[in-house]
């Protein structure tokens, strides 16, 4: 499990990074996208890295679908992780459900499903692993592009 | 020595989705602001389902949302069945939502309360 809200900016680390475990109830969602708002503020603040100006908000959009995945089928608690090389934004979302999601064809008037469907059109790979405990899945996008 | 970390507990989300609503013509007008998603979602579900069953014609202000995902965008599409909802000024974080899952072909967008309360 990983350990609480946690962040860093230290230059000697070589991939900053930043996540949180949260219960899953009420403002989990909101509470996630502010870690990645928070993350890429101190990565373009702190560390000079260029990020593109719609990557904010598809990163927002992108840990929203996957931690309201989280919060609607897994019981209990989730964590939020989310790092870069410098050129490619993780992130890694763990819940406790094992069951592995998949995503729906794209079809617009379909209600229902388009979670993951907006997650692979917005990022370059998304990955999904079973743990001991439930699952991780891990998207991944360019900062700069 | 690590103590386990107590997850986060978050409360409710503090900002309430519906600016105000007005009516406009044989139109019903929701002004909608803040981030839409699974948790915010309630009071706008409330008010859709009052306008359908008052109004031939709902129109959703989005100028006030700064995010909205695919739990926000369910509900519009499930919304647009039981009425004629139309969307107006979508910002750019909405429109990318409604052109990459296709619904833009299925919602009715305008760029404008205006636009949408006179067609």
């Amino acid at each position: 499990m990983e350990a609480g809200m946690r962040e860093s900016a230290d230059a000697c680390e070589p991939h900053p990074r930043a996540g949180g475990i949260f219960d899953g109830q009420s403002g989990t969602i909101a509470a996630a996208r502010g870690i990645v708002t928070a993350f890429l503020t101190t990565l373009s603040t702190h560390h000079g890295l260029t990020i593109a100006t719609d990557i904010p908000d598809i990163a927002r959009l992108v840990v929203s679908e996957l931690v309201t995945n989280a919060c609607k089928y897994a019981p209990g608690p989730c964590t939020v992780d989310v790092e870069t090389d410098g050129v490619w934004l993780q992130l890694s979302v763990w819940d406790s459900a094992p069951t592995m999601p998949h995503a729906a064809k794209p079809e617009p008037g379909r209600i229902g499903q388009h979670g993951l469907e907006v997650v692979l059109a917005l990022t370059d790979s998304l990955d999904i692993h079973p743990q001991a405990i439930g699952k991780r899945v891990t998207a991944r996008l360019p900062l700069n592009h | 020595m690590s103590t386990t970390p107590e997850p986060h507990h978050n409360g409710p989300p503090s900002e309430p989705s519906i600016a105000r609503q007005y009516a406009r013509a044989e139109t019903w007008v929701i002004e909608v602001r803040g981030d839409l998603d699974l948790d915010t979602l309630p009071p706008l579900r409330k008010a859709l389902q009052a306008a359908a069953a008052t109004h031939p014609v709902s129109v959703l202000d989005l100028a006030g949302v700064t995010f909205a995902d695919s739990s926000a965008l369910n509900l519009l599409l499930l919304s647009s069945q039981a009425t004629d909802l139309r969307l107006a000024a979508p910002a750019q974080a909405l429109s990318r939502l409604f052109r990459i899952t296709g619904a833009d072909q299925v919602l009715h967008i305008y760029p404008s309360v205006e636009d949408a309360t006179s067609s």
